[in-house]
């Protein structure tokens, strides 16, 4: 074996390597589907909505579908608090100037599957703003607005981070390419 | 003669120019040559309305004033004001035969002057604001010339393209390539220019222009405020919404002010697509960084960023042109048709997609019409269909064309079968991307569609492949036609004008590539019932993968109708379908004509006129 295959077949195993131990992160996203999406009244300073839901799955973050009618929120916040079973709550004081109209956004909390969970949301900005709901049979799940019982429930989603090797058959086409161009070389040199 | 040449181009262009300034001038503002614009109009009558500090604020949604006009010719109306909030509004007037006119318009928050086409002489104008709390001021008719910049820019290029071409015509004849480069910029910079320099003009621009801004697909990311206007849409895709050239000119400098301020915030959002997907964006995501380097204004990043995906769609395809050895004309043709042109004027992943496939299309039929093979070419075509697989892994079944190309065009056997062994494990890993994902159940669907459901819908097909194979079926009889040599993929630009009013050109754009592509050479050496074969066959295979990607993930489950599938997605098989129905033998491929490109550019004009004068919003 000549010095150059030694060396190409060892930068080749080292890359190999390197993909497997930094391996992409990626997530999995599940949402409630979108039946009859509608919105929630819009919330104001006074108003408070609370979402019951049992977890169907292990998820590292749970996601709200929020609008705000076109205006451009510059300032103020979205109180948002979550409750286990176990009567502990979790408190996130989320920038209003950081969120997208008629998007999700996310917060970073653990929830576990089948345990039930209570989310509480106050609107401290100012603004006109509201989340979107949909009319899915979630068996579960109960959505109030200021204590009354809603028909509809907030649209959720779910985020689970898992590692993903799909870096490797990135590596194994850029791997197969480059043997094509020494397959093509390596007739001519013998020649 | 490099000074001669350089003169004439000068020279045309100040005439172009000077033309082009006169006709918008003259034509374009014939109607208020001569009329004056009126400040301060009196108003007559009002309800619901506070004067406080010279201005008035509407106290409930049944305001309104009553203009007094005199029977002024009213260009466009103006007034200003102040809001935290969108509102709707009304203009009423009576027209020439009494009868009552009402237009219904929408303000933005983000401005502070409405200014609405009228373009009629009237005596008195209601103008109803249906929202409280609304400051105005300072109603006004605005009669004055307003010059439409970017048209004449346009016009300039035009003229001055057709005479550049005309004046070197005996180089351009045999230069097709050339001829095809500064037509493709020319043209499609028209384009760029004259549609709305933001987003929601084309399919899912948005979330493109999304990627090119996040190409890291970091999950943290600061958005400036314009890009987060551009990107919620709100208004800017209304048509009620900046209705007139002044408006959105307005908004446009309201973002360029923003824009220059970064607050300290960050969005977190989805992960988003595999960051090599994302390769695809890389001119665009260039052209963008630059202009931010250089401070240039928002508005210009934009034009900027598309401009350089336009570059890298006319340098792909004028590359195709010059090394194609049969349908140089019809790769100039599919590269020109308004649709093909428009989309690579847009935010999209679709133009290279489509420059890059041609390409390589037009590079398999060299390889195999040649006694040996062109390494350059093979690995070309290698390179080609897996930049155009990894955002789009449903094109890499073209891979495997070249498991027909003949052992005794390699050096030797071995090496052509360890080649071609290659090409086999590559198309799998490219298949494995897209497939994986759809066995491992994480496949979610596309709530557009409605109520989809990946894995369900795959479940579906493979407890039931027979009712599947019916969808597909009735899908493609009713269809097939549709998605390559339909209406959408000749004269379609998505959401920008009322695309009925360039249909009439359909007609024409039909015949014009039937006839270039029955009066081109074909492929004769070695293009042989095989080979027609497998391009049928690899045509189809992408066909059933763009229907059963698109059955999966955008349409409900069970249906028996195949939702979503765009027959854009068809635009890059087209140059190989052409080469399987030419049969020409005898003419020379390099005839061409200056009235082959002059009738093209002409018919691209007319789209783009028509885009100007009836452009939404």
């Amino acid at each position: 074996m000549n010095k150059n295959r030694i060396l190409f077949i060892s930068i080749f195993v080292a890359l190999f390597i390197i993909v497997l131990l930094f391996p992409y992160k990626t997530e999995t996203v599940k949402t409630y589907k979108h039946i009859n999406k509608s919105t929630i009244d819009k919330l104001e300073k006074e108003d408070n909505i609370e979402q019951l839901f049992v977890s169907d799955g292990n998820y590292d973050y749970i996601g709200f579908f929020y609008a705000n009618y076109g205006n451009l929120i510059k300032k103020g916040h979205i109180f948002i608090s979550i409750e286990n079973e176990r009567g502990k709550a979790k408190e996130y004081k989320i920038k209003a100037k950081s969120l997208f109209d008629n998007s999700s956004f996310y917060i970073k909390y653990k929830l576990k599957k089948g345990k039930k969970y209570k989310v509480s949301i106050n609107n401290n900005t100012g603004k006109d703003v509201t989340f979107y709901t949909t009319e899915e049979k979630l068996k579960n799940n109960k959505l109030y607005r200021n204590g009354e019982l809603q028909p509809n429930n907030l649209i959720l989603s779910f985020k689970k981070n898992k590692t993903s090797y799909k870096t490797i058959w990135y590596y194994m086409m850029f791997l197969t390419i480059v043997l094509m161009i020494i397959t093509l070389k390596e007739e001519k040199v013998k020649k | 003669m490099k000074k001669n040449r350089l003169f004439f181009i000068v020279f045309t262009i100040i005439v172009s120019f000077s033309l082009s300034f006169l006709f918008e001038l003259v034509v374009f503002n014939r109607n208020v040559i001569g009329k004056k614009s009126l400040d301060n109009v009196k108003i007559i009558n009002n309800n619901d309305v506070d004067y406080k500090n010279d201005r008035y604020i509407t106290t409930s949604k049944q305001a309104y004033f009553v203009l007094d006009i005199q029977n002024h010719y009213i260009n466009n109306i103006k007034f200003d004001y102040n809001s935290n909030k969108n509102f709707s509004w009304k203009i009423v007037y009576l027209n020439e035969s009494e009868d009552e006119v009402i237009m219904n318009f929408d303000s933005s928050l983000y401005l502070n002057k409405a200014i609405k086409k009228i373009g009629k002489n009237v005596d008195q104008l209601k103008i109803e604001i249906n929202s409280k709390n609304i400051e105005i001021s300072n109603f006004s008719i605005d009669n004055s010339i307003y010059l439409y910049w970017e048209r004449i820019i346009v016009m300039t290029l035009i003229m001055s393209l057709i005479a550049i071409l005309f004046k070197y015509r005996n180089y351009f004849i045999k230069n097709i390539d050339k001829a095809f480069f500064i037509s493709s910029l020319v043209l499609g910079f028209s384009f760029i220019l004259l549609t709305p320099k933001l987003v929601y003009n084309s399919f899912d621009d948005q979330i493109h222009f999304k990627n090119v801004i996040n190409i890291f697909q970091k999950e943290e990311y600061n958005y400036s405020y314009a890009e987060q206007i551009t990107l919620e849409g709100i208004g800017v895709r209304d048509t009620n919404f900046y209705s007139t050239r002044q408006e959105k000119r307005e908004l446009y400098n309201y973002l360029n002010k923003i824009h220059e301020k970064k607050d300290n915030r960050s969005f977190i959002s989805n992960k988003g697509s595999n960051y090599y997907k994302q390769l695809i964006y890389t001119p665009y995501w260039i052209g963008y960084k630059i202009s931010n380097l250089f401070n240039l204004k928002y508005i210009t990043s934009i034009i900027i960023a598309k401009l350089f995906n336009l570059i890298a769609y006319t340098i792909l395809l004028s590359l195709a042109i010059k090394y194609a050895k049969y349908g140089k004309k019809i790769i100039f043709t599919i590269g020109l048709l308004p649709r093909t042109l428009f989309l690579a004027s847009q935010f999209s992943n679709d133009p290279t997609i489509i420059a890059s496939i041609i390409f390589a299309s037009a590079l398999f039929i060299n390889m195999i019409t040649e006694e040996k093979i062109n390494k350059k070419s093979l690995l070309a075509f290698v390179l080609l269909i897996v930049w155009a697989s990894l955002p789009k892994a449903i094109y890499c079944p073209m891979l495997l064309l070249l498991l027909f190309i003949k052992n005794d065009k390699f050096d030797n056997k071995k090496q052509a079968l360890l080649f071609k062994i290659l090409v086999i494990v590559l198309t799998l890993l490219l298949t494995i991307t897209f497939v994986l994902p759809a066995a491992s159940g994480s496949l979610t669907g596309d709530s557009r569609g409605g109520n989809t459901n990946g894995t369900e819908q795959l479940k579906l097909i493979l407890s039931n492949p027979v009712f599947f194979a019916k969808v597909l079926a009735r899908y493609t009889y009713i269809n097939l036609f549709d998605n390559f040599l339909g209406i959408k993929n000749f004269v379609n630009l998505a959401y920008t004008i009322n695309n009925s009013y360039i249909y009439p050109l359909y007609g024409f754009y039909l015949l014009f590539v039937c006839y270039v592509v029955f009066t081109s050479k074909k492929p004769d050496y070695n293009f042989n019932k095989l080979i027609k074969l497998a391009c049928v066959l690899v045509i189809m295979a992408i066909w059933t993968l763009i229907c059963t990607a698109l059955y999966l993930s955008f349409t409900p489950v069970g249906s028996i109708e195949i939702l979503g599938v765009q027959s854009r997605y068809f635009v890059p098989l087209l140059l190989l379908v052409f080469y399987l129905i030419m049969t020409v033998n005898k003419v020379k491929e390099e005839n061409t004509t200056f009235a082959y490109y002059f009738v093209q550019i002409v018919m691209v004009s007319l789209v783009l006129g028509i885009v100007s004068l009836k452009i939404i919003g």
